[in-house]
């Protein structure tokens, strides 16, 4: 059997160390980082009938929506885009004990909430992350959404894109 | 109000900031309607409406420029 050529490596203090091949040959690698990716988009314009509304899997009222499946992502960013001809503003974040549940009577299935305010102006985005909300840096499976406006719109839409971020 | 008003009044280029929230210059003059308002902090206001969200954006100009 035909030798290779050794492959070495230095370990973290400097030491000289033969790479690891499997079985097979195959040269073992180990690769670190983050991947993020859209975990979910959604596009309503229900605002314009109704003051609030929650954004999960759909767009309704509380009981109707489920949330967004987030389990696996250590973290998530959720980026609004108010399409509206008047302001729209974020209200609250849930959590919810299982992915794609309902946030339950009397918001039984939520885990974690979190009441604040972040107002988006007509036309304008925001890009919300855990130092926004910190209900985005903590674990969770499902994510909803509480959304309200002042004033009604007579046109547009709202569209939400959530990212995860998975070690 | 143009885009030069923008840039003198608000110091924006491109973007418009309001909080965390930011709106392309264009899209707040064309589509919002901001172009056909007369460059004073009243006529911005009016058409704000306090509905659309940009009066505390609106306040913070400097208006000493134009007035």
């Amino acid at each position: 059997m035909a030798k290779g050529v050794p492959i070495q490596g230095k370990d973290p203090l400097g030491k000289a160390k033969y790479a690891n091949v499997t079985e097979s040959g195959d040269l073992k690698v180990q690769l670190s980082g983050t991947i993020d990716s859209l975990l979910y988009s959604l596009t309503g314009d229900q605002m314009i009938e109704i003051a609030v509304q929650f954004f999960g899997e759909t767009v309704g009222a509380v009981s109707k929506v489920n949330s967004i499946d987030i389990s696996g992502a250590s973290e998530v960013a959720v980026v609004l885009e108010n399409k509206h001809d008047v302001a729209v503003k974020v209200t609250a974040m849930y959590l919810t004990r299982e992915a794609r549940q309902g946030l339950g009577t009397g918001y039984a299935n939520t885990v974690y909430r979190e009441d604040k305010t972040t107002s988006i102006p007509a036309g304008a985005s925001v890009y919300l992350d855990k130092e926004i909300y910190a209900t985005l840096g903590k674990i969770g499976v499902g994510l909803v959404l509480r959304i309200e406006r002042d004033t009604a719109p007579t046109s547009g839409e709202l569209r939400m894109l959530v990212y995860g971020r998975r070690n | 109000m143009t885009r030069d008003d923008i840039r003198r009044i608000f110091q924006c280029d491109d973007i418009i900031s309001v909080g965390i929230a930011m709106v392309p210059v264009d899209y707040f003059l064309d589509t919002l309607g901001f172009s056909l308002v007369e460059p004073t902090k009243e006529a911005m206001l009016t058409h704000d409406g306090g509905k659309m969200g940009y009066a505390q954006f609106i306040e913070s100009g400097n208006w000493e420029v134009v007035e």
